[in-house]
């Protein structure tokens, strides 16, 4: 009986001392990543804008100016290392549609082609994310006007511009010079950028030279307004392009349609301790310069009437 | 193929001699007198003078069939532990079918014996390589908050089981997913026989008769699955008198009635159970109680003729709960403000069909066939306004044809399933997305039990063919059981092994990685990819150390392919994004079973201890990770005194922490185009996660304390059960949300008591 006593206490134990054990748990594990952030650099802005998120174990969602979590723990600077200047981005907490609030940080410089910028967002304890991202420079020959313009069966007149050695397009202005009596105009008309390579594998662009015709005669007549002409005769001078390409880093991004897996955290990111993509964009344009003859064959030059609707 | 089928001739062939070279057949069916109720594995012997000619052991329905006797004079005696034996003598000429119906009186020397019977905790006669015998007096054994037991309780206690808390009604065996498992109620599905709490399941101790849990190497029987089987067989009313039970306790309460309907032929058994902790104790030492749940169970049986049995039996369960009723802050200390966002999850389960048995009056043969329809509605959401609904529904039909040899038996089955899914979802991240699926199962089986080499060997070979009827998909199944006793049946040692391969074409979707999360989408596997299969490897001993002490240990290996897994997104949501995984589980368990062993102050002490070590891995996509269900360690205790009229049962669980994955914070995320502007855009909330199921809970224990007064007055039969659950109130993690940092923790302290009066 003795035995019997002793074994189930024995057996007892370290069932007891077992009820013991901790029961805390801290379910957040992060001591490698700080911040996330989004955002680009852009040639054609004078103020550059990226978001930062501090990746923290609650989501970010600031309703007040005076809530915690509108204040952030976050120097911000970018580093030009091809001419080793550094610039201070400001903070600004802006409001969105919604009402909530988001850390938006600026700076004001103009974004070099060519140029290696090194983002650092540093928190108090030293603790620091960075990106860095090289904007991208286009030759001039490595993009191609194919043949001359095709005329349609309902008589527009297309003009496809094609880009070989390309990699990824941001996107893409026409421009058209126009010259008039006393006028002298350049008409810049957007362009959406195909979700893909054409099926020759080429980056590739039909601009479609009679409908832009309308930005044109817009133009045009306010011009006309201004200075009380009812009709002004206009021809096509020159004709281009401008367009912006994405940096190398970041480019991966947009050649994986799967959003499941773009979204993984740390997927196609260029940030070392943190997340997102910081990038940046290269701006290129070219222009030819646009005899008469060709000028007729793309449907110039065009009366504008003030009064014409368009 | 054609291999199969020659083989399957091959194995009538062979045994097919039993069958011509019969003389005089004797059959028949032992019951228990008091309540009708078959006696399984009651001995039934033909004797000539002190000589055994013959001999066998009933089935579950107690049930036995003895033939090939040459004529002549005999005596028949059958007999069972703790019953009075029936002895009759017989003059048998051939050709002889002779027809039994024995009911066994309880011998009244035993009677207070029986209290403390031996087999009341899970004694490893019950145990046989992943297949464990569960009879009500075990699964009463096993305490609740409650008067009554039920299988769930009990089913925790056996080794390989893993629940993920004490609501919720989750079980993990032995590796396998939840939707691996089959849970069958006369042979009909039961989709979620689990209830809110999970204590309590849609089996409560006055319903079973037995239950057969196989965690893992099943036989030629069952399909359709890849990790366990419970098949539970419900009683038959009573066919002599009138009984019934009334019981009250808060957290459920119940009332059974039973009776004849023409004395002696056909019975009735309706219960109804329900829980009013909810309205009784809605906020419980600052833990809110969201919980409603019960069920309705009839059963109508009867003897038609002698060879005739027919039955029906319907079942209807409901559930819901607000699972993550109460939340602390991550300090625990203080209470958060009370999150109520009438979020809630919801289940219900439908279940009715009949079986009817024949047994032939010419040759031993029994076909028994089962057809119903099962029902389940799962959802999730705020109340009234689910935002994700879930709905499985099938209709079945199935026929066993068993022929009976002195040593065994040969059968063979189909069952054809035709099943159709649907689910809704419609999250605040989720697009709204919808699924209406059929799906078509044919499962054809052989398979012969036999007991060769004068009882020191039983095997049970099989084979088992899946078909998907309409994507023209089939596979075969071979399976094995073994059981070895190297001194004999009454010896002290026996080997137990088991091997089978195993097809599944539902997935149960839910999201692993949120443990408070209840709700399962039902697919069919994906086009293109292979159904679910799994290998399971299991092999064990039983040995009896001395009278009052017996053990066992056990090893399992289950090899899992083509398992269907979600892709793991950053983002909040139940996704139906899936990718193919593999997968493995293995370990061992050993336990020890005390029986009848006197204990201080002249009270009996039974118990039972179990440890269980084993892991679970699965590859999925770039990961390899520990799924949510993978607990390391695992020891159960139960302690239960009897003194008289009074027994003091303690329970002791331990389990080390499940996985979990970490967070590695929130951010936000933009896919970046032309079109997007982060200076106005909000962008899309974002969980970082870290390595899946890289982290670990802390560990799990808890300790129940039961103290029971029954007294018998004739044929009526008071109890009294008081307890605590939780006793030194361990603040036991049930689910973590990453989104508020806040926890929910497993039941607190709870006191409880009820109140049983019976009529036998």
């Amino acid at each position: 009986m003795r035995r019997l006593r002793l074994s189930v206490l024995i057996l007892l134990a370290p069932l007891l001392l077992s009820g013991c054990d901790e029961t805390f748990l801290d379910p957040f594990d992060n001591d490698q990543r700080y911040y996330t952030v989004f955002g680009f650099l852009d040639p054609l802005q004078l103020r550059q804008t990226i978001r930062i998120i501090p990746v923290t174990r609650f989501p970010e969602d600031i309703q007040g100016p005076a809530e915690d979590q509108a204040f952030i723990d976050a120097r911000v600077y970018t580093r030009d290392l091809t001419d080793s200047t550094s610039t201070l981005w400001r903070h600004e907490l802006a409001q969105q549609d919604d009402g909530s609030y988001v850390h938006l940080y600026h700076a004001d410089f103009l974004v070099k082609a060519g140029h290696t910028y090194r983002l650092d967002i540093i928190r108090n304890d030293e603790k620091m994310a960075s990106a860095t991202t090289i904007v991208p420079k286009a030759p001039s020959d490595k993009f191609v006007l194919a043949s001359g313009p095709v005329v349609r069966a309902d008589s527009s007149v297309y003009q496809i511009i094609s880009f070989p050695g390309i990699s990824a397009l941001w996107d893409l202005r026409a421009v058209y010079q126009v010259d008039g009596p006393g006028y002298r105009d350049r008409t810049f008309v957007d362009y959406p950028t195909p979700a893909a390579p054409g099926p020759n594998g080429l980056w590739q662009y039909e601009l479609n030279i009679t409908a832009d015709q309308d930005s044109i005669i817009a133009r045009a007549q306010r011009f006309m307004q201004d200075r009380t002409v009812d009709q002004l005769p206009v021809t096509l001078t020159a004709l281009g392009v401008q367009f912006r390409i994405i940096d190398s880093a970041w480019y991966p991004m947009f050649n994986e349609p799967d959003l499941v897996k773009l979204s993984q955290p740390g997927y196609a990111s260029n940030v070392v301790n943190g997340y997102g993509i910081f990038g940046s964009l290269g701006l290129h344009s070219e222009e030819w310069d646009v005899s008469p003859q060709v000028a007729e064959a793309l449907g110039y030059p065009i009366t504008v009437d003030l009064d014409a609707p368009f | 193929m054609q291999a199969h089928r020659y083989g399957f001739f091959l194995l009538l062939l062979l045994f097919s001699y039993d069958v011509v070279a019969q003389q005089a057949i004797l059959r028949g069916f032992v019951t228990d007198a008091s309540n009708e109720q078959p006696l399984q594995g009651a001995t039934v012997t033909v004797r000539s003078g002190d000589a055994l000619v013959s001999g066998a052991a009933t089935d579950g329905d107690g049930y036995f069939v003895i033939n090939r006797l040459a004529p002549g004079s005999y005596r028949l005696v059958i007999s069972f532990v703790g019953f009075a034996s029936w002895t009759e003598s017989l003059e048998l000429v051939d050709g002889d079918v002779r027809d039994f119906r024995v009911a066994l009186a309880m011998r009244a020397a035993e009677i207070d014996e029986l209290v403390v019977e031996a087999d009341a905790i899970g004694g490893i006669t019950t145990v046989a390589a992943g297949l464990e015998t569960v009879v009500p007096k075990a699964i009463n054994r096993v305490p609740v908050p409650g008067v009554s037991g039920d299988l769930a309780s009990y089913l925790q206690t056996i080794p390989g089981v893993t629940v993920q808390g004490d609501r919720g009604g989750q079980f993990f065996v032995r590796g396998g997913a939840v939707d691996q498992n089959l849970a069958l109620l006369d042979g009909l599905p039961v989709y979620m026989p689990f209830h809110v709490l999970s204590f309590y399941s849609a089996f409560p101790e006055e319903l079973v008769d037995r239950a057969a849990f196989y965690t893992g190497g099943f036989g030629a029987r069952y399909g359709g699955r890849t990790s366990s089987i419970l098949d539970v067989t419900a009683r038959n009313g009573n066919k002599q008198n009138v009984a019934g039970s009334i019981s009250v306790a808060p957290f459920l309460s119940a009332a059974t009635i039973e009776g004849p309907i023409i004395e002696g032929r056909v019975s009735a058994i309706f219960s109804a159970r329900q829980s009013f902790v909810e309205e009784l104790i809605p906020d419980l030492f600052g833990q809110r109680m969201p919980y409603r749940f019960g069920d309705r169970f009839g059963k109508i049986h009867a003897l038609l003729g002698g060879s005739h049995e027919l039955s029906f039996t319907f079942l209807d369960t409901d559930d819901r709960g607000d699972i993550a009723g109460s939340k602390k802050s991550v300090f625990g200390e203080a209470e958060a403000a009370v999150i109520n966002d009438s979020t809630e999850v919801a289940w219900e389960n439908r279940v009715y069909g009949g079986t009817w048995i024949y047994r032939s009056n010419r040759i031993p043969i029994v076909s028994r066939l089962t057809a119903g329809r099962s029902e389940m509605r799962n959802a999730f959401g705020p109340v009234g306004s689910p935002e994700r609904e879930a709905t499985v529904e099938s209709v079945e039909a199935s026929l066993r044809l068993s022929w009976l040899l002195n040593n065994g038996d040969i059968s063979v089955g189909s069952t054809l399933r035709k099943t159709d899914l649907g689910y809704t979802l419609d999250d605040l991240f989720t697009e709204f997305t919808t699924s209406a699926e059929e799906l078509t199962e044919l499962q054809v089986y052989a398979e012969t039990t036999l007991d060769l080499l004068d009882d020191h060997l039983s095997i049970n070979p099989g084979v088992h063919m899946y078909a998907l009827t309409d994507r023209s998909q089939s596979w075969m199944e071979p399976r094995m059981r073994v059981s070895v006793w190297p001194t004999g049946r009454e010896g002290r040692h026996q080997i137990n092994a088991s091997w089978g391969i195993y097809h599944q074409a539902l997935t149960g979707l839910t999201d692993e990685r949120d443990l408070g999360n209840l709700f399962t989408a039902w697919i069919t596997t994906p086009e293109g990819q292979e159904a679910m299969q799994s290998m399971h490897g299991i092999v064990g001993w039983n040995v009896q150390l001395k009278p009052f002490l017996s053990g066992a240990v056990e090893a399992f290996y289950k090899d899992y392919d083509h398992i269907t897994a979600p892709i793991f997104s950053p983002f909040p949501q139940f996704t139906t994004a899936l990718q193919e995984a593999t997968g493995a589980a293995y370990g061992a368990d050993v336990r020890l079973n005390l029986e009848n062993r006197p204990f201080l102050l002249e009270s009996v002490l039974d118990g039972s201890v179990s440890y269980t070590w084993s892991t679970v891995e699965y590859e999925a996509g770039p990961y390899t990770y520990h799924p949510a269900h993978d607990r390391r360690h695992q020891l159960n205790a139960v302690v239960h005194a009897q003194k008289g009229e009074v027994g003091l049962t303690v329970q002791w669980q331990y389990g080390s922490g499940l996985p979990f994955t970490e967070s590695g914070g929130f951010d936000v995320w933009y896919l970046l185009t032309p079109d997007v502007d982060v200076a106005s855009e909000a962008g899309v909330d974002r969980i970082v996660y870290s390595e899946p199921f890289g982290g670990r809970q802390p560990t799990y224990a808890r300790m129940d304390v039961w103290l029971e007064r029954r007294v018998e007055r004739g044929r009526y039969i008071g109890t009294m059960r008081a307890g605590v659950l939780n006793l030194i109130n361990r603040a036991n993690l049930f689910y973590y949300d990453l989104f508020t940092f806040s926890r929910v923790d497993q039941l607190p302290l709870i006191p409880s008591v009820g109140f049983k009066m019976e009529l036998r």
